[in-house]
């Protein structure tokens, strides 16, 4: 069932339980958000999505990431004062957790703020060396990720408060990591990263986690992670066979049989 | 005992009269936490022993909190066709002295005394029950009465009913009170829908602290669709002072779990449970044997009371995180994920525990469920404000005479609560705020101190009622430093998924300790006051949404008390050490000694019959010397 809902002035035509940001940036009203995904559900942490719903005499600021159409005719300004004014604050929060990052900067610089007026809490947080705890802003969409798009729960959040942060289990190797980075890729301050090292270990210091990579059958380089080849074998058996050499071998000597094929053919 | 019907019902109500009020001496002590707390286990084990030794004909009972808990512990002793006597502030030998006295035919302990009671109401049906006929006899007379006795006679105990007067691990007491009389009524003389009518039309609203009509709620989750549905307790009390759950749990769980059994009917779920902190051990372990007890006497099973409908009532630890108590954090804690809040836009009574309806009322909540039923809404509508029906408990705390657990007809003032019932400001001191709602309501000043208390002027003012902590605070108390004990507080058990809360409230904690130490300046109270809007505009749930109104309820009420630490730094309480010394008035000092003797620090020198000295620079405020002093001669600026 579609809903009306009019966003700045402009009628959208909705899908009745469809997320205000995602109706919205499917209309090309862009809303700023640090810890939204489409693929993931609504998590609602960073607070920069933040809108003014009225419906009659009431309205409210709330965020539009996990806020439902579920009504017919909806009134929602993504730029009221309010909304203007409250999401700049948070923004300013947000500058004040990690004024180190870069991407977060350039997030402050789009929603109209230069600089924050609140101090740094990071060191009293963590050892000020710990750059990349530092600049995590635990918007969860590597946690997310992790157990809703991969199913792995590797990861999750320690401790709460102030001291909250990401974490592997009692902060040593997860076991449960496939190592295939969904996290890596989703993280938007970059603080998570991986790097394969050439005794075949993939390695993400972050989560102080290592896995170990499979050794091309064809070319002898290490490509995968052992584990994430396992899980892809378990879901598809019949994939097993081809995942025994890396991409490159498996195209060339899918090329190599082309070639024959079509000389054979010719 | 099995029940099927109304009339095993009332054959064990006949029982239960007997255990309540037995033909020999019953003498009972006062056993939940804060009667053990004050020492309530040594006089119960003083007591048996004194009745063996003495082969006294008496049987000795656990009961639960009468709600003064600051006179624990209270021991109770009722003799066949006399009044019955509370003792308080007990101790083991004075038990021994009792139970000779009592062996010797006397009434003894006269001088712990603390009052009588002549009758007991039976709220669930209105009845009286007198201990005696006739007047008291006369060595009785002059006894306070239980009703008359300040702390008592504005109080109006509904949630809190059996508190007190009855065994919590007896069911028979509990029945013999009326209990379960109500569950029967609602499972074989009214529909599902005649149980919300009545909840509806009698006004409850939820005892969480939102407020939220409680018919509206089981409507809503009745109508809702799902494979399954669900009731939930919240018995996750949190609030630094506030006890009543724990209370009501200790002393009559057997009404929390008649009141799920009802809702359960009416919403159409047939699994229940009850969310309590496992820092509750004795709530716990007395739940659970109430459920075990409803289950054999056939209240919960697949079959209630013969009647086809089926409940399972399971008890769920909480971790001690005070953010668990939020609805949703609650909700998934009990699911077993990281008890953190989500947002509210679809309500637990559509999609709830595992994604099906629910319904999650507060302890004190359910335990008013089935006076509702018996009484019926008529009854129970006629009591309270327009907008908030029936009573309300409070944790009367702080610097207030009279402490303990007060349950009042809502649209009482804050003044009968606190100068009537409490019985003032301990001290001789002068009033300065209370505050209501538990650490994220507002400090209400002695101007508002006429407000009738209901959900909608506690909000105006600017606080809530939350779970009914009260606060009392007297003139010592800094309203800047109050403000930042909270919002510590409030950062220690915020979960910390999302921004403003996290981060808000770490930055708002920068301003207060600037504040309260010195390095205020000028402008710092606008910022503090736009970032503290911030964080109850943007935060996620309600415990960030209201963290900040200790904040904004002392700037809007004593704004020229931050100011003066601001532009004065000074600290007018003479409570903030950045702030503040300490000196000796050489003309009244009378050269005593004691405060160099207790001084912490060694920071105080003179001689004796001389004044006293402080030295500023080994002194650590910590304020010995002032309290010790009996000549006043200590002055604090």
């Amino acid at each position: 069932m579609k809903l009306a809902v009019i966003v700045d002035g402009k009628e959208l035509q909705v899908e009745k339980g469809t997320v205000l940001l995602k109706a919205c940036r499917r209309a090309g009203i862009d809303i700023p958000a640090l810890c939204y995904h489409e693929a993931l559900e609504p998590y609602g942490s960073c607070r920069l999505c933040l809108v003014e719903v009225s419906r009659g005499t009431r309205s409210r600021v709330t965020t539009s990431c996990n806020y439902p159409v579920l009504r017919e005719g909806e009134t929602v300004s993504t730029c009221s004062e309010s909304v203007l004014r409250t999401r700049k604050v948070v923004m300013e929060l947000l500058l004040a957790r990690c004024p180190g990052s870069e991407p977060v900067r350039e997030m402050a610089r789009k929603v109209g703020v230069s600089k924050t007026r609140f101090p740094s809490l990071a060191p009293a947080r963590l050892a000020a060396d710990d750059e990349a705890l530092v600049n995590c802003i635990l918007c969860g969409l590597c946690v997310r990720a992790c157990e809703e798009a991969i199913g792995a729960s590797a990861i999750s959040f320690a401790d709460r408060g102030p001291n909250r942060r990401v974490a592997s289990p009692f902060d040593v190797n997860s076991a449960a990591c496939i190592g295939c980075g969904a996290c890596v890729a989703v993280c938007p301050t970059g603080v998570i990263r991986m790097e394969d090292a050439p005794e075949g270990i993939r390695r993400l210091p972050f989560l102080n986690t290592e896995v170990p990579l499979r050794r091309c059958g064809g070319c002898g380089r290490f490509f995968a992670p052992e584990a994430q080849l396992g899980g892809v074998h378990g879901k598809v058996p019949s994939v097993g066979e081809h995942l025994v050499v890396c991409a490159d071998c498996r195209r060339r000597e899918f090329g190599v049989q082309t070639a024959r094929w079509k000389a054979t053919a010719r | 005992m099995l029940i099927r019907s109304l009339q095993d019902l009332q054959k064990a109500r006949t029982k239960g009269l007997r255990s309540c009020y037995p033909d020999r001496t019953r003498i009972m002590v006062g056993m939940a936490t804060c009667g053990i707390a004050s020492g309530a286990a040594d006089v119960h084990a003083a007591l048996a022993k004194a009745i063996r030794k003495h082969s006294v004909k008496a049987r000795l009972t656990a009961i639960g909190c009468i709600g003064i808990c600051q006179e624990e512990p209270l021991v109770d002793v009722l003799e066949p066709g006399r009044p019955r006597i509370t003792y308080h502030r007990m101790t083991p030998a004075a038990s021994e002295d009792l139970v000779s006295a009592l062996a010797a035919g006397k009434t003894g302990g006269k001088e712990r005394i603390f009052g009588r009671i002549d009758a007991e109401e039976i709220l669930m049906d209105g009845s009286v029950h007198r201990y005696f006929d006739g007047a008291p006899p006369r060595s009785f007379a002059r006894i306070p009465v239980y009703g008359e006795i300040d702390f008592y006679r504005k109080q109006m105990r509904i949630a809190l009913r059996h508190c007190g007067f009855i065994d919590p691990d007896s069911i028979e007491e509990y029945i013999a009170h009326g209990g379960y009389f109500a569950l029967a009524k609602a499972l074989t003389e009214m529909s599902p829908e005649d149980v919300i009518g009545e909840i509806e039309r009698s006004g409850l609203r939820g005892r969480g602290g939102a407020g939220f009509p409680t018919g509206l709620k089981w409507k809503t989750c009745r109508e809702a669709e799902g494979a399954a549905k669900y009731v939930i307790a919240n018995g996750d009390e949190g609030d630094p002072g506030a006890y009543m759950d724990r209370s009501i749990l200790e002393s009559d769980p057997h009404s929390v779990i008649e009141g799920m059994i009802i809702g359960a009917y009416a919403v159409g779920a047939r699994e229940g449970f009850i969310y309590v902190r496992a820092e509750y051990p004795m709530a716990v372990a007395r739940f659970t044997r109430a459920i075990a007890q409803a289950e054999e006497w056939g209240f919960l099973g697949a079959d209630v009371l013969g009647t086809g409908f089926g409940l399972r009532i399971h008890v769920s630890k909480g971790g001690g995180a005070f953010v668990c108590g939020e609805s949703t954090a609650l909700i998934a804690s009990i699911e077993g994920r990281i008890g953190e809040p989500r947002a509210k836009h679809i309500h637990a009574t559509e999609s709830g525990l595992w994604d099906m309806p629910t319904t999650l009322n507060n302890v004190e909540t359910w335990g008013t469920v089935p006076v509702v039923i018996s009484r019926g809404a008529d009854w129970y509508s006629a009591i309270g404000t327009e907008k908030s029906k029936g009573t309300k408990v409070f944790s009367l705390v702080g610097k207030v005479k009279n402490t303990g657990l007060v349950e009042v007809p809502m649209g009482i003032s804050l003044r009968e609560i606190i100068f009537d019932i409490g019985g003032g400001i301990a001290g001789g001191r002068d009033l300065k705020a209370v505050q209501t709602g538990g650490p994220s309501g507002g400090c209400i000043p002695t101007a508002h101190i006429d407000l009738p208390v209901d959900y909608e002027k506690l909000a105006e003012v600017g606080s809530m009622m939350g779970s009914g902590g009260m606060i009392v605070m007297d003139d010592r108390t800094c309203m800047v430093d109050v403000a930042r004990y909270f919002v510590d507080f409030l950062i220690d058990e915020s979960c910390g998924k999302c921004t403003a809360c996290r981060e808000g409230l770490q930055q708002m904690r920068r301003f207060l300790a600037d504040i309260t130490e010195g390095r205020g300046t000028e402008g710092v109270l606008e910022e503090l006051q736009e970032l503290a809007e911030v964080v109850r505009d943007a935060s996620l749930c309600q415990l960030g949404a209201t963290a900040p109104n200790p904040v904004l309820s002392t700037l809007r009420y004593f704004r020229s008390e931050y100011e003066a630490h601001i532009v004065e730094k000074r600290c007018p309480a003479g409570v903030c050490k950045a702030l503040i010394h300490y000196t000796i008035d050489a003309e009244k000092c009378t050269g005593c000694t004691l405060c160099g003797k207790r001084c912490p620090a060694a920071a105080i020198t003179g001689v004796r019959k001389e004044a006293h000295v402080i030295d500023p620079a080994t002194c650590i405020k910590c304020g010995v010397c002032f309290e010790v002093c009996r000549f006043d001669a200590v002055a604090v600026g």
